[in-house]
């Protein structure tokens, strides 16, 4: 069976407006919907906007105008040659907002998005009201899990051919990018909701060229980061204590992103920090939707007061 | 050039103007290396964006190895180097060192069981077009 039209998904009709908005030189694709203070959301590796589909609705309908964006690199944004490391990403979600005509928001990030969420706290903190990432550590506690623990760096080996050149991106893209479902299905607890239409629609999105290079590239990033003055700079930066409120969501049995590299992520946010950890693996958002709804919403109405 | 030189992160010696902290170390030469962890060693080299160190650990093992496995080492040396050629900006370097590594993998006759050959095959070949 041969995929669907990637366009199908990615500039999928619902509820919602697309919009394709210009930020920090290049330009982006989002979704947005409602009313109200701005949420934004940003996926991981190796999804697209399209994994909020159930939180856009949700949180339009809560009196929220949510924005899910594509990160640079991903579906419908576009695929420079450059830029996948922290601060420029950050750049680019500021960017995003402002564009949208919002002073702030309230990010919503996901894996690698989650990675983003921190960094834009404390790299561009103006735009950011709050921060709830999913399934992602504080950046300088992730690399400590990986430096001291040997079973995150284990659970993390689907990224160790991601520093050879071509070959990472010939893994990902052969037979129809069939590695993209087998990851998303390995890192689930919950398997309900992944029926051949939803992985099919991960597949389709990743296998635009050159999706798979540039979603490569951020692992690349992070990789070469701790050799490079770029990355050292940065994980300087990220020892700033983060002056906003932070929720971070996990799953109890993510077998990727260890629960236990979770901890101590606490130690850099002064602005008040709770954690949530769901039956789950690594989708929360994907595979309790519900739970994690609620957990999200009552924790934005506390945020913003509405 | 002295083996003392400093290095950068892909192996290029530093110009004596450049600032030390920017010289990072070599592999530290030693008399014994066991398969298990020459390969562990060198793709932890690769995870971080040091081929050139990955390099060098094949090359130590290759030293050490007895002559019936000095082959595959060898090639696995090849292919360090040839990924440290493609880090350098040498695409053609890289091909023509690929292709050799592809080469003396394919003529050994005893490759260690932890070597993914797989992974090593795929890199090469693709590694071994961008001759043009």
């Amino acid at each position: 069976m041969p995929l669907p039209d990637p366009e199908t998904f990615i500039r999928a009709s619902g509820p919602w407006t697309h919009r394709d908005v210009s930020a920090n030189g290049s330009r982006f694709h989002v979704v947005d919907a409602g009313d109200g203070p701005a949420v934004l959301l940003l996926h991981g590796f190796p999804m697209f906007w399209w994994t909020w589909r159930r939180q856009v609705v949700a949180l339009a309908d809560a009196g929220y105008r949510v924005i899910a964006m594509d990160l640079r690199g991903y579906a419908g944004s576009d695929h420079p040659p450059e830029g996948y490391d922290p601060r420029t990403l950050s750049a680019d979600v500021a960017g995003v907002i402002r564009c949208l005509g919002e002073e702030d928001a309230v990010i919503v990030g996901h894996g690698w998005g989650g990675l983003v969420a921190w960094s834009t706290a404390v790299l561009e903190p103006d735009t950011v009201r709050a921060i709830a990432p999913v399934s992602m550590p504080h950046p300088r506690q992730l690399r400590r899990a990986l430096l001291r623990r040997g079973h995150q760096r284990s659970a993390m080996k689907y990224a160790r051919s991601f520093q050879l050149p071509f070959v990472p991106e010939n893994r990902l893209a052969a037979h129809d990018g069939q590695r993209v479902a087998d990851l998303i299905t390995a890192w689930s607890h919950e398997k309900d909701w992944l029926d051949e239409r939803t992985t099919d629609a991960y597949r389709a999105a990743f296998m635009r060229w050159p999706t798979p290079h540039t979603a490569v590239e951020y692992h690349r990033w992070a990789a070469r980061s701790s050799i490079r003055p770029d990355g050292m700079s940065y994980m300087s930066l990220m020892e700033a204590p983060i002056q906003r409120r932070v929720l971070q969501v996990h799953g109890a049995l993510d077998p990727m992103m260890l629960p236990s590299s979770v901890d101590g992520s606490d130690e850099y946010v002064r602005g008040g920090y709770e954690r949530v950890d769901l039956e789950c693996g690594h989708f929360p958002h994907e595979e309790l939707p519900d739970q994690f709804n609620a957990a999200l919403l009552a924790w934005l109405k506390d945020v913003v007061g509405t | 050039m002295s083996p003392e030189r400093p290095r950068d992160a892909l192996g290029r010696p530093l110009p004596d103007s450049a600032e030390p902290e920017l010289a990072v170390p070599g592999v530290p030469v030693r008399a014994t290396l066991t398969d298990d962890e020459a390969w562990a060693e060198a793709m932890a080299y690769l995870e971080s964006g040091r081929p050139f160190h990955a390099h060098e650990v094949f090359e130590l093992r290759w030293r050490l190895a007895p002559e019936p496995e000095k082959p595959a080492w060898q090639a696995l040396a090849q292919w360090g180097a040839a990924l440290t050629h493609e880090a350098r900006g040498n695409p053609r370097g890289a091909s023509a060192v690929a292709a050799r590594a592809l080469a003396n993998l394919d003529a050994s006759e005893h490759i260690p069981s932890c070597v993914d050959t797989a992974l090593v095959r795929e890199s090469c070949a693709r590694l071994g077009l961008l001759g043009g």
